[in-house]
């Protein structure tokens, strides 16, 4: 066992971080900058990306000629973690770069990847992934957007909900029904859409937290271009888990959720009624039961790094990592809070220093549980693709979709 | 990055866990219920393969390789439920090895080495000792019956006796897993030579995470078959492994395994390398660890309906061995409340 970097790995290291130093804004403190609004949030991050395209740390393993750094998933993790550690905008292009673009190099055409991908690594365009309907979450291939094609056209007329960053990206990748007498999965399409055409209208959603971060897309009689098409029509579902299937390579991304550090951090400092915070038996307890789940999925993590050095590619036992954090923060969170007593019904800020992350976990912690895979599908992947266990006998996969949905 | 064991020890782990299986298959852990008798096949192809001479320095007939080997065949003997006195190879070997006196060494590693010897060890006893003799009675020992040697504590010093001395009584006491005797053992004025190190934190750091190398290998074996056994078993007109109720229990016990394996195998890089770090990373692999197996006992029980409460069934062998390995080595609520401890004074790992 050796937990050194490759030589070469080594190197990239130190010189992404003597780039870091030299041009990263701020050294990251306790929890994240907040962005006073998406104007300024999304001008920093077209700012931060310029300059990383330039240096070659825009998007590390995707190919030169497009842009890209033309190094390995290795280094892009190495990157992540040293850039983890300044306060640089996060947030409006992990999707087009971690998902949309590499669906783009896998699916597109030579004309689709010259005209977009570049421009997305450069920060120039942002990308969202409009796959979520209100009616299709989990079961994504009961989504009812349709797309019909009207001469060189295809018109798309519908709903999407949970697109997050949409009321800042340029381009999405769209997932609709093209033939709704096909089965339910036959029968669908990925296409780009402009974000700017005539007919999308995005309405941000209010969240339990209060955030704006998710929005719904509403699509009425949206022309797409034929050539904006990335799949053959009917091939669309293929088309989303190799996009889902990119997802896995966002290894040890840090989804800003608190752990066993933070507990450990704040119930030291704590006093309660009974005394310091961190000489409860059972505050003692979960910081112990906390830190085996997080310091277990670093070292998990580490496993990935290994085989991914072995050119091994990251599988569905990623699934592991966003099932077990989530439903800790929650956890901890809760766990925080009540040693607040009736002080910990009052909102993050009026608590004091590090309060907003605790509240943070306490809120988001419920929508990471959900977003990307709920926690039930999660357990589904591993226990059908990890263990091999039969997949559950449904009756909505081969009658045609329209008698499906009547 | 290369957070694994090496080719050769991943080929030595596979060839491990093939010939345990032969030597002990699950067949043999249901008899030994009944018998509670060691299985010495077993033991012996351990000493034929190098495990138990591997955590012994050359000089004393040991072949060096130090704690890997030793992790790796945990594993097989928790796959297995193999019935061996695991107490001499974990902890008693690796005690005589740092804190015994060089005559002690030369008195009993060539037999641990070669398998003719067994020890057994119950440092937390609290003997008399007047004169380098013991007198008192320690219980339950783990792999007591039968140790021809005894390391205990008297005088808050470690001692080692001779088992073959008249002067000492063992009795078997009545283990809920037979395939890990325990016996009650009494000294009545026993001659006993005194340790020169006292130092045993290091071997018991070592014996825990072994034993959390053979909890991780317990678990997955009773996954495997719960696996097997929801594919296979219909309710309702399907396999039952197509419900989520099996499918997410299934899941959580994958993923407790998962995690319990990565801190066993740091705390082994830990425990081979001489880090700094391993009293937290053992405390690590030894809470992590017991909660998978204990878990993973359980529930593949519940998996396997009221055919898992039958004798017949293999269910009760890993929820006999989870129950005897949570209890070795101080519960799991102590080693979380340490873990804790550690974390709470702001103790890291060096990784």
């Amino acid at each position: 066992m050796d937990f050194a970097d490759s030589p070469i790995d080594a190197q990239f290291r130190a010189q992404a971080r003597e780039w870091l130093a030299a041009h990263a804004p701020v050294t990251r403190g306790r929890g994240r900058v907040a962005w006073p609004d998406d104007a300024t949030l999304v001008a920093a991050a077209r700012e931060w990306q310029s300059k990383k395209a330039a240096a070659g740390y825009a998007a590390i393993a995707l190919p030169r000629e497009y842009g890209g750094g033309g190094g390995t998933t290795t280094q892009q993790i190495i990157f992540r973690q040293e850039e983890e550690r300044y306060d640089v905008p996060f947030g409006v292009y992990e999707i087009g770069l971690g998902m949309c673009v590499p669906t783009l190099l896998a699916l597109g055409s030579d004309k689709v990847k010259e005209r977009f991908v570049a421009r997305a690594i450069s920060g120039a365009e942002i990308w969202c992934q409009l796959f979520s309907e209100p009616a299709a979450g989990s079961d994504l291939a009961a989504l009812r957007t349709k797309a019909v094609k009207t001469g060189e056209n295809w018109l798309v007329d519908g709903q999407k909900v949970w697109t997050t960053g949409a009321q800042f990206s340029d381009y999405g990748l769209l997932l609709a029904r093209t033939d709704s007498s096909a089965t339910k999965h036959a029968g669908l399409t990925l296409f780009i859409i402009d974000m700017r055409a005539p007919g999308v209208e995005v309405r941000p959603i209010r969240q339990l937290d209060g955030g704006v971060e998710f929005n719904e897309v509403f699509l009425s009689g949206v022309m797409i271009p034929d050539e904006f098409r990335l799949t053959v029509p009917g091939g669309g579902w293929a088309g989303a888990m190799t996009t889902l299937m990119f997802e896995r390579l966002n290894v040890g991304a840090n989804i800003g959720l608190i752990d066993s550090s933070t507990l450990i951090d704040i119930s030291r400092r704590l006093e309660t009624s009974t005394g310091r915070a961190s000489d409860d038996p059972h505050v003692r307890d979960i910081i112990a039961q906390a830190y085996l789940n997080d310091r277990g999925l670093k070292l998990l993590t580490y496993r990935t790094l290994t085989n991914l050095g072995r050119g091994q590619l990251p599988g569905p036992e990623q699934s592991i990592t966003k099932l077990v954090i989530a439903s800790q923060a929650q956890l901890i969170a809760n766990l925080l809070l009540d040693l607040r007593g009736q002080e910990g019904a009052l909102v993050g800020s009026a608590l004091g220093d590090g309060w907003e992350a605790v509240e943070r976990s306490w809120s988001f912690g419920a929508a990471m549980r959900i977003a990307g895979g709920t926690d039930e599908i999660l357990r589904n992947v591993i226990a059908e693709r990890v263990l091999g266990l039969p997949a559950a006998k449904r009756d909505d996969t081969t009658r045609p979709f329209n008698e499906d949905a009547a | 990055m290369e957070f694994d064991f090496s080719e050769d020890y991943r080929l030595l782990a596979d060839q491990l866990r093939r010939a345990l299986e032969e030597a002990a298959p699950l067949e043999a852990a249901r008899k030994t219920v009944d018998t509670g008798q060691i299985n010495v096949t077993a033991w012996e192809l351990l000493g034929e393969m190098g495990i138990l001479a591997s955590g012994i320095s050359t000089d004393f007939g040991g072949n060096g390789l130090g704690p890997l080997p030793v992790c790796l065949a945990a594993e097989a003997i928790g796959w297995s439920v193999a019935a061996i006195p695991t107490a001499s190879l974990y902890h008693a070997t690796p005690l005589i090895q740092s804190c015994g006196s060089p005559e002690q060494q030369d008195r009993w590693l060539p037999a641990l080495a070669s398998g003719s010897a067994t020890a057994c060890v119950a440092t937390d006893s609290a003997l008399a000792v007047e004169d380098d003799h013991i007198t008192g009675v320690i219980s339950p020992v783990s792999g007591g019956t039968g140790a021809s040697v005894a390391i205990v504590r008297a005088n808050n010093q470690l001692w080692l006796v001779d088992m073959a001395e008249n002067a000492v009584e063992q009795e078997a006491l009545e283990s809920r897993d037979p395939g890990r005797q325990l016996c009650r053992i009494t000294f009545r004025n026993t001659p006993a030579t005194r340790m020169t190190g006292d130092d045993a934190d290091l071997a018991l750091n070592h014996a825990v995470v072994c034993v959390a190398f053979e909890q991780i290998g317990g678990a997955s074996r009773a996954l495997n078959g719960a696996i097997d056994y929801s594919r296979e078993r219909r309710a309702f007109g399907q396999t039952i492994g197509s419900y989520q109720a099996i499918k997410h229990k299934l899941a959580d016990i994958w993923t407790k395994i998962e995690i319990a394996r990565a801190h066993a195998m740091y705390a082994a890089w830990s425990l081979g390398t001489g880090a700094v770090d391993l009293p937290l990373a053992a405390a690590a692999a030894r809470a992590s660890a017991t909660e998978a197996y204990l878990f993973a006992a359980q529930e593949t029980l519940q998996v396997h309906g009221g055919y898992g409460f039958t004798f017949e069934s293999d269910s009760h062998l890993f929820y006999r061995r989870a129950r005897a390995l949570a209890a070795c080595y101080g519960p799991a609520v102590e080693w979380r409340s340490r873990l804790a401890a550690r974390l709470i004074a702001g103790e890291t790992t060096k990784h």
